[in-house]
């Protein structure tokens, strides 16, 4: 069967069944949602603009732009348990304004409740189980970004100066970022820290001495703790030496508010998987507790596939013409029931099938290649 | 994915320079000004440079059709593009200004800009909370104030002579402009050794 499955839907299923190995629950949702959700948390949401649209009942109504959203507002864990959703779904946006809104394909995981060590490295595990999915070769790098935060923090800048600092950082941008220091009155010793963390790249369980000798306060301090943590765990999921430390990685919104990662494939120029913790997503929605999760986009994997190789529309191309139509019936049937494909019609035409056969007087099979 | 470092160079003077620097820092490869070649590799076949237009350099590397490459900050500022900023080659050195006759950015109401680099003029602007008409030229943005076309440009100012010659000042300066060494952002990873080897080449003689 699964020839019939397109590469992308292979990799989804392989994704549901890994997901499902570890007690995540598939999820789905509807294409709309209430604009609401959109209006009032836009901080949150990647940029490309919201498709709305009055609904027959006066609402105005959003095509998800998003599904993370969606998930923490309408899911909750009870006490002291936790929900483990998987999904595969469309979402709508404009990333690029010149090409219009897009749907953008992807798979994702969440995890609410509670996020201790264990459920934080299950997590970056199994998005690194998802790119092995994918193909060989991948890289899936992780930090925390309260190490950047708080090495900022410690630089004493005004609150508008860290987004160009921020911006440099996610550019690895070392001189760009001394530029900002000096234009901001920061120099000295915490600038050059600053510009060595953003140069640190490398297996996590080789960096997080260099982290933790860098490290200059209680933010920090909390940051490689949580690396360390995690690290313990993946060593135990026996993935530690398949995830990389990039302290330079920064997120696009205001989503990810810790732990942070992106996963790359050979042959994508862009990251593939994004993901991260968003215990702020809950703040912001009026909801304590913690939430980790990470999304695969699909519509970026299309030109690591290629074209899908041509397939054959059927087993047996069952010519028709003249032929009873009781008779062709009940060797259709027959065909099918075997296991095998057919397509029944008048002529070939443009029709690709393995093999192609008539019915003889007798009304039995007569294969003509 | 092949294991050559892929590097895009900006056709014209700039690229001229990058191709001696490489050179200077042992990683470059017969590039003569004359090469009608598009595409040449080091002897090693480590690395493979090819020429394009400067301000696609940018593009050529986020889209990943090229590993890494040589641009100027004027066109990175302008595309937003999404690629890592590893060098300061320090070379083209200019800056980025407000241009136009003394006394043009005080007039009153709306400001009509003329430039090359509207997103720039446009953030630029807007960062000072000033109203503006943003006339999108592709050549010759000198003449737009003396023609009436516009109040002020916004352009890159070598040495000014130009500026001077057509009885026009800079009014502000919006950034100082250099070529940048950026690499793809998949590239860093898949091909660290040898993006961390060139910028610590290039570094070096810097």
């Amino acid at each position: 069967m699964d020839e019939i499955l397109s590469r992308e839907e292979r990799l989804v299923r392989e994704f549901r069944a890994l997901c499902s190995r570890f007690g995540y629950r598939p999820y789905r949702m509807s294409k709309f949602e209430e604009y609401d959700l959109y209006a009032n948390n836009r901080g949150l949401l990647p940029p490309g603009g919201v498709i709305t649209f009055t609904d027959t009942n006066g609402r105005l109504m959003a095509l998800k732009p998003d599904v993370t959203l969606s998930i923490a507002r309408n899911l909750a864990p009870g006490p002291g348990g936790s929900v483990r959703v998987f999904y595969d779904e469309s979402v709508y946006r404009a990333p690029d304004r010149q090409l219009g809104f897009q749907e953008i394909t992807q798979a994702g995981l969440e995890y609410l409740g509670e996020v201790d060590a264990y459920a934080m490295g299950e997590v970056v595990f199994l998005a690194r189980e998802s790119l092995d999915a994918i193909g060989p070769g991948g890289v899936l790098d992780v930090t925390h970004a309260g190490f950047i935060n708080g090495l900022i923090g410690a630089l004493g800048v005004s609150e508008a100066a860290r987004g160009e600092l921020l911006r440099c950082v996610s550019q690895r941008n070392a001189h760009g970022l001394r530029a900002a220091c000096a234009a901001a009155g920061a120099a000295g010793a915490p600038v050059e820290r600053l510009c060595r963390a953003v140069s640190l790249y490398g297996p996590l369980s080789e960096n997080l001495a260099a982290l933790a000798e860098m490290s200059v306060n209680s933010e920090t301090e909390n940051a490689v703790r949580t690396l360390t943590e995690l690290a313990a765990v993946l060593r135990g999921f026996g993935a530690l030496g398949r995830v990389n430390l990039d302290a330079a990685i920064t997120s696009d919104t205001d989503y990810y508010d810790g732990l942070v990662f992106k996963g790359y494939i050979p042959g994508v120029p862009a990251a593939v998987l994004s993901g991260g913790r968003y215990d702020r997503v809950l703040e912001r929605m009026g909801r304590g507790g913690g939430a980790i999760g990470f999304a695969l986009y699909l519509n970026l994997l299309e030109r690591l596939y290629g074209r899908e190789p041509e397939e054959f529309a059927a087993d047996v191309l069952l010519l028709s013409a003249g032929a009873p139509p009781e008779a062709l019936a009940a060797a259709a049937r027959a065909l099918a029931a075997g296991g095998g494909s057919v397509l029944v019609q008048r002529a070939a035409g443009s029709a690709r099938c393995r093999r192609t056969a008539r019915l003889n007087d007798e009304g039995g099979l007569e294969y003509l290649d | 994915m092949t294991d050559t470092l892929d590097i895009a160079l900006p056709k014209g003077r700039l690229g001229e320079k990058v191709v001696k620097l490489l050179g200077e820092a042992g990683m470059g490869c017969e590039l003569g000004e004359d090469s009608r070649k598009l595409v040449l590799e080091s002897g090693d076949g480590s690395l493979r440079f090819f020429w394009v237009k400067p301000a696609d350099v940018p593009i050529y590397v986020e889209r990943g059709a090229a590993d890494a490459g040589v641009a100027g900050k004027d066109v990175l500022l302008e595309l937003g593009a999404d690629v890592y900023e590893l060098l300061d080659l320090g070379l083209g050195k200019c800056r980025m200004c407000v241009a136009g006759s003394p006394g043009a950015l005080e007039r009153p109401g709306v400001l009509r800009v003329a430039t090359k680099f509207v997103n720039i003029a446009t953030r630029h602007f807007q960062s000072r909370g000033r109203a503006i008409d943003i006339i999108k030229l592709n050549g010759s943005i000198e003449l737009a104030p003396i023609l009436g076309l516009s109040d002020v440009i916004v352009d890159i100012v070598e040495t000014g002579t130009t500026l001077r010659e057509n009885n026009l000042a800079v009014l502000e300066e919006i950034m100082p402009i250099s070529a940048r060494l950026i690499a793809n952002k998949a590239a860093f990873r898949f091909k660290h050794e040898k993006v961390e080897a060139l910028c610590a080449a290039l570094s070096r003689i810097l």
